[in-house]
């Protein structure tokens, strides 16, 4: 003990030895910290907050749910010497945009009379204009007033909703499977009758045919078409026919057809199981839907699957590429300067931005390699581009071979780690160099490569920056998968949850409205990575402990 | 098998590196062209239609297609021709009265309104445009039935083009002459200025060489025959004649703002018309310095500039620029004109110049017959060509793919012009550029505008400025902390410890980078905006903490100390920090009120209340601390190592940081106080207003892509340092710091070198993040409290928009080569050092 004092403190070093532990708490923290925020944010977004009614000095009245507090500072006012003290203030959801304007309001503590919870107050999810938030006055049917209280109302409201809302959907889908068909399959006929045209000339007998053929085809359709739009009119007749009549906390009213109602409940009688129904209702929307308003709500169903899909088409593009090219490097190249200088360069092209990445997709695979498919296979389809524009398959090439020098390097240590005795051995056993590498190296490395393709797919699944540039876009009318030839259309652009997060967070019309969502995509997208990451982690201990037992 | 499946391999494994390698060429090869100069064609000479007899040609143009033409004489004559061969179609008679000449004219190239001052005083205003009618089909008319696409035949006093097998395209003049107007008087229009705009025309003319008048066109109709008269409503000028004669030149903008007078000797008298009835004399400049004349004058398209020729083959660019605040004897209504750029001359005088209508490119034509096409932004001559004679009539086709010179004679050549990109060149991308209206030459980035006047600015300067302050941003913040971390774990970290930490901080890496954007910019930026000295005193709160606690933590005897040297330890340094963060709310509020005037955002803004002496003192008291340190260290007691007596030593320990502490804010104070009495004010310097996305959230945003990536790989150069060299320290006697200190980090310090190197490439490379989180102003200011745009940024916003194989397309495939290549630059050092490192360390 003795010996242990005699060193001086200042040998210790304990004061920097401390600001290497802040160096490390800060990195912790911040991770930490991070992904707890996000947590947060994004499990508390769905669940349903009371309805607040704020009576306020001078005599002005909102109704809404209170989005956050915050305390803050405001600016100081011209030529005032004093700064103005720190205040607090709420934000107030009070929805109904088409009344007001506007979705949201600032409220300062000091303004503030009377807040009271109203029990009446109902929250309602509607096809447009996003949410309202007053009172369900009464029920009409047919145009008639049947049910003039608000109790009455209600009860009819949740007796005759969930038909509506059948009903409509009905015609949604009917509007987009058969009528979307139909309208898909005329325009295949027009481009079909084109390519006769280009191949063989508006003069010609194949011409002449074929233009009958179109037409008579197109005839039957437009009949068909005729059909479906009868039974869609019927259809929307009645779904019309309910609605019901809104009024806001100043009085003024509206009425809203039934099957507009997503859904609708009143926050402040909810017990606890209801509020559980509503936030679990509202996840599966949000998982399972598409988009409204311009992304701000419903689902991002299409940004899911365009980005598996995506990120898996990725993954079936990188894997044989990428081990191919580390086969080589490792096992058939002459290793010298050259083959060092390579792997140098492979090595870097990882550090090479994404973005870079981005522009050499969009200037090569889009406009080169998509405008020279077009000129060859899809004459028909000019001026406008079929492959010669922006889309999955370039989205996945790029995001391919921004992920190669992942996979080559993951796949190259994982062939180096492959002992030398086992080579030796199938050698032995007279085997070729080729059923050496198939039987005994490969398999061997196999988790080693299956590591480097999940981690080109988790930095795959979370590039924004050359998606944008290459494929990616706001709002995809449809998705790449879908029930005519091909099937899977690879030319389509699709969404993405990265992009889905920059695009709503940065240009749409209120992005305070959009902030919840943001919150969830976020956390959507997060989860999918760290699942992805997990998956690697584990897979590379699981390796390891394999490879430490199995050494001849 | 064997040899197929070796052979697919081979072969396969090289195509993709080949592929892979050639990212950097394509990107090449799609900005090669910005760099190239424009190309004019083979030439298609022709004669011009015989003007009238005694007459020649005023002004000839072609329409937008360059297949018709026409051609106008003094006496009114005007000609409409194929511009194939010259063959007239039409000819007609634009002066109604005969006898009558023209003594004046103008021609505005843009809008095609003709203004001709006749010889009995009145003046003939119209419009002379060319149109232009499709047919399709069935209705293609029998002239064009047998044309072969892309050929043309002349067709109703115009020329008929099939287009496509199935569309056919007649062109045609469109003549729209007002009977003349009077002007007040006998006395000849000897010149004129006609111009039409959206806002509506204006006129203005010298009548005889007394009277400057400019007026507004006023239309009107009859109602019941539908004939349209027009009327002037004049304003006259107040015109001093000059000695040396009546001027040769009268312009003015189409805007209607300013009137210019020039005389041959290069005089130019700028009258201010801003406000029609006060219009005045503003400033008079000389174009043509010396014993120089002045032979050609025209506004650049946008009516900014003035393209001026002179008679020695020279051709300059001027433009007016506001005056500098307290300028003396400037011009009243604010401006003056500069000599912006002097044009690389031409060998004989200039006769005549042309304006692009699509771009800032210009035609001149020499007395020697040479004409030159250039570019006003990048000063360069494009192309040159060479006529029989000087070429008196000049224009660049309307689409800017052609050139038409015209000798008197009528001999006419027609040039097609291949022009992509001519406002390019390294000087422009790199260098600074003055542009139109601009003070001085500046770098900026400014590629596109809603009006088609604009003048792209396409320095890449300010962008490149804008990547290295992100990066260095990113790298101030994260460096300290991810190699403080880094040592810490791999020195001062039990394995399981490690385990357990490292994998955490691993994983940050692969948070999407548009997560940290819009945290950043929708939840950070706008709180730190609240509380930005809060946020700014963390940075001397924290440290300071945190090293006083290590020196209460010397108080702990030994024992306990080493007991608690894990988890606990890093809980107790954890509490230090947050008691840190959160106490600097309360004192970064007193500060602020205290020495920032009670508001840091007020007092960063223009009027600049209180003094910048705090302002210094923040900035100076850690580097006067690292001074008081270091001098301390290296000169007042060396290597000092005598034995020391627990807490004694650790109070005197602690008295010493105190005074240390003490001495480094008195001569922070002392150096603070000293630059504001020299006059320096670091608002001044380098700290401009606050933007809610600054450089600061950047920073820190970024850390989080940053931090660990440096942290692993100096981790894994830590941890590759062999044991026995630790082993061999400790054994010397040397503490666990000491080990660290000297002996583990020199070892690693090429793969520390390294790991900051990949780290900067990630940061340089970074693209959402300041997307989101920057403000995307291209400027260049050093100021934390401002944005920036970088690069990445640049690329991911505009080039969704840009026009494939456009100069802004080019230019953004150039920033991303550049990127490309800084970041192949800096992985390849830091790889070549990481592979020396690991070769030593394999020594060891």
């Amino acid at each position: 003990m003795s010996e242990r004092r005699r060193t001086s403190l200042a040998a210790r070093g304990e004061p920097l030895v401390w600001l290497l532990g802040a160096g490390q708490v800060l990195a912790s923290v911040m991770i930490l910290g991070l992904l707890a925020f996000i947590l947060v944010r994004g499990f508390a977004t769905f669940w349903p907050k009371p309805i607040e009614r704020v009576e306020l000095a001078d005599d002005r009245v909102f109704l809404g749910e209170v989005a956050r507090e915050e305390t803050f500072r405001p600016m100081r006012e011209e030529g005032s010497a004093e700064a103005p003290a720190a205040q607090h203030r709420r934000l107030l959801r009070t929805g109904n945009y088409d009344l007001y304007g506007d979705d949201f309001k600032w409220i300062s503590e000091g303004e503030v009379a009377r807040t009271e919870r109203t029990a009446d107050a109902v929250l309602i999810e509607r096809l447009e204009w996003g949410p309202f938030i007053g009172f369900v006055e009464e029920f009409k049917s047919g145009g008639r007033v049947i049910a003039a209280t608000r109790e009455e109302a209600w009860r009819l409201y949740e007796e005759r909703h969930a038909t509506a809302r059948a009903t409509w959907k009905e015609v949604r889908s009917l509007e987009k499977g058969p009528l979307g068909a139909i309208f898909h399959e005329i325009n295949a006929l027009r481009l079909e009758l084109r390519r006769v045209e280009l191949a063989h000339g508006r003069e010609a007998a194949e011409f002449a045919a074929a233009a009958a053929r179109v037409a008579a085809e197109q005839a039957r359709l437009l009949g068909e078409s005729l059909a479906i739009g009868e039974r869609i009119s019927a259809l929307k007749e009645e779904m019309r026919k309910d609605a019901l009549v809104l009024s806001e906390v100043g009085g003024a009213r509206i009425e809203l057809p039934l099957y507009a109602v997503v859904r609708a409940f009143r926050p402040n009688r909810l017990s606890l199981g209801g509020r559980l129904g509503v936030y679990f209702a509202r996840w599966g929307e949000f998982l399972t839907d598409e988009p409204r308003e311009s992304n701000t709500e419903g689902g991002v169903f299409p940004a899911i699957f365009g980005t598996v899909l995506m990120t898996l088409i990725m993954a079936l593009l990188v894997t044989p590429f990428g081990v191919i090219a580390a086969l080589y490097l490792r096992e058939y190249a002459q290793q010298g300067f050259i083959v060092s200088a390579v792997r140098v360069a492979v090595n870097n092209l990882a550090g090479v931005p994404s973005i870079v990445f981005g522009v050499f997709g969009l200037g090569f695979f889009c406009y080169l390699v998509g405008g020279g498919i077009d000129a060859l296979f899809y004459p028909e389809y000019a001026p406008s581009p079929k492959f010669g524009t922006q889309g999955l398959i370039w989205a996945s090439l790029t995001l391919a071979l921004l992920a190669l020098p992942v996979v080559i390097v993951a796949t190259e240590e994982a062939l180096a780690a492959v002992p030398r005795s086992l080579r030796e051995a199938a050698y032995a056993c007279g085997a070729s160099k080729w059923q050496m590498i198939r039987r005994v190296v490969l398999p061997k490395a196999m988790p080693g490569i299956m590591t480097g393709v999940i981690l080109a797919m988790a930095r795959g699944a979370g590039e924004v920056a050359p998606l944008m540039i290459t494929g990616v876009v706001k709002l995809a009318p449809e998705l790449p998968v879908s029930g005519e030839f091909p099937y899977v259309h690879l030319e389509r652009s699709i969404m993405h949850l990265g992009f889905h997060i920059y695009d709503l967070g940065f240009q749409s019309r209120n992005a305070e409205a959009a902030k919840p969502m943001v919150f969830t995509t976020t956390l959507l997208l997060i989860c999918v990575i760290v699942m992805m990451n997990i998956v690697v982690i584990s897979v590379r201990s699981r390796l390891k402990r394999k490879l430490s037992s199995d050494f001849f | 098998m064997d040899r197929v499946s070796g052979a697919v391999i081979r072969s396969g494994g090289a195509l993709v590196i080949l592929a892979v390698l050639g990212i950097c060429v394509f990107l090449a090869l799609v900005v090669l062209p910005l760099f190239r100069g424009a190309e004019l064609g083979p030439p298609n000479s022709f004669t011009l239609p015989a003007p009238p007899a005694g007459e020649a040609w005023l002004h000839a143009e072609i329409n937008e297609h360059s297949r018709l033409g026409l051609a106008l004489a003094a006496d009114g004559v005007l000609s409409v021709f194929a511009a194939a061969d010259g063959a007239e179609l039409q000819r007609d008679d634009l002066i109604p009265e005969p006898g009558l000449r023209a003594v004046s004219f103008s021609q505005d190239s843009g809008t095609g309104a003709v203004a001709m001052g006749l010889d009995d005083g009145t003046l003939l205003l119209g419009v002379l445009r060319f149109a232009e009618e499709f047919f399709a089909d069935d209705g293609i008319p029998a002239e064009a039935a047998g044309l072969q696409v892309g050929s043309a035949a002349p067709f109703r006093g115009g020329v008929i083009e099939r287009v496509t097998p199935e569309r056919a395209r007649w062109s045609r003049l469109q003549i729209e002459m007002r009977p003349p107007v009077p002007t007040g008087g006998p006395a000849p229009v000897t010149l004129v200025d006609y111009r039409i705009s959206q806002t509506g025309e204006v006129l203005a003319y010298l009548k005889g060489s007394l009277q400057l008048v400019i007026s507004e066109v006023i239309t009107s109709e009859n109602l019941l025959t539908g004939e349209i008269t027009a009327e002037l409503s004049e304003n006259p000028v107040p015109f001093e004649p000059d000695p040396r004669g009546p001027p040769a030149r009268l312009s003015i903008p189409a805007r209607g703002d300013q009137l210019l007078l020039a005389w041959d000797d290069g005089t130019l008298r700028r009258y201010d018309l801003r406000r029609k009835s006060a219009a005045a004399l503003v400033e008079t400049a000389d174009l043509a310095p010396g014993a120089t004349r002045l032979t050609a004058l025209e506004y650049l398209i946008g009516d900014q500039a003035l393209l001026v020729g002179r008679d020695d083959g020279t051709v300059s660019v001027w433009f007016r620029v506001e005056n500098e605040p307290g300028a003396v004897g400037a011009p009243a209504d604010g401006f003056h004109l500069v000599a912006a750029r002097e044009l690389q001359p031409q060998s004989a005088a200039i006769v005549a110049i042309a304006a692009s209508q699509r771009n800032k490119t210009i035609a001149t034509a020499a007395a020697d017959g040479s004409v030159w096409a250039r570019h006003n932004t990048s000063a360069r001559v494009l192309a040159a060509a060479q006529t029989g004679g000087p070429a008196r009539l000049l224009q660049i086709a309307p689409k800017g793919d052609g050139v038409l010179a015209a000798t008197d004679r009528g001999d006419a050549v027609l040039w097609p012009l291949r022009n992509p990109h001519p406002e390019t060149t390294i000087g422009t991308i790199l260098g600074a550029t003055w542009y139109e209206a601009y003070p001085e030459p500046m770098h900026t980035w400014q590629s596109s505008s809603g009006t088609d006047d604009f003048e792209p600015k396409l320095g890449l300067v300010p962008l490149i400025f804008g990547t290295l302050k992100a990066t260095l941003y990113a790298m101030l913040f994260s460096v300290p902390i991810a190699l403080l971390a880094a040592i810490y774990t791999s020195e001062f970290m039990s394995r399981r410890m490690r385990a357990i930490v490292k994998p955490k901080i691993e994983m940050m890496a692969s948070l999407p980078s548009v997560v940290l954007g819009f945290l950043a910019a929708l939840v950070l930026a706008p709180w730190v905006e609240n509380w930005v000295l809060a946020v700014l005193t963390v940075f001397l709160t924290v440290p300071l903490a945190i090293v006083l606690g290590a020196y209460f933590w010397l108080f702990l005897p030994t024992r306990l100390a080493a007991r608690f040297g894990g988890w606990h330890k890093l809980l107790v340094i954890g509490t230090v920090f947050a008691l840190a963060t959160w106490s600097a709310f309360p004192l970064g509020g007193l500060i602020e009120r205290t020495f920032f005037a009670g508001d840091f955002r007020a007092w960063l803004a223009p009027p600049h209340p209180g003094s910048g002496t705090p302002m210094w003192w923040m900035i100076l008291f850690p580097i006067a601390l690292i001074a008081v340190v270091g001098v301390n260290h290296f000169l007042l007691a060396p290597r000092r190592s005598h034995a020391a007596r627990g807490e004694r030593e650790a109070a005197r320990e602690l008295a010493k940081g105190a005074l240390f502490l003490v001495a480094a804010a008195v001569l922070a104070l002392i150096a603070a106080q000293i630059l504001t009495w020299a006059g320096a004010d670091p608002r001044d310097a380098f700290l401009g207003t606050y933007v809610q996305r600054n450089s600061l959230i950047v920073g820190f945003a970024m850390g989080f892509a940053v931090i660990p990536i440096i942290y692993t790989v100096t981790e894994d150069a830590l941890s590759s340092v062999p044991d026995h060299l630790r082993g061999a320290a400790l054994g010397c006697g040397a503490t666990p710091w000491q080990t660290a200190a000297r002996v583990v980090v020199p070892v690693a310090a090429s793969g520390i070198f390294s790991a900051i190197m990949i780290g900067f490439g990630r940061a340089v490379g970074e693209t959402m993040i300041v997307v989101m989180a920057a403000g995307n102003t291209p400027i260049i200011d050093v100021s934390p409290f401002n944005g920036l745009r970088s690069l990445s940024a640049t690329i991911a916003v505009e080039l969704p928009e840009a026009a494939v194989e456009g100069t802004l397309y080019r230019m953004l495939f150039l920033a991303a080569l550049t990127l490309f290549l800084i970041t192949f630059f800096v992985n390849t050092l830091a790889e070549v050092v990481r592979q020396r490192f690991r070769k030593r360390a394999f020594e060891l």
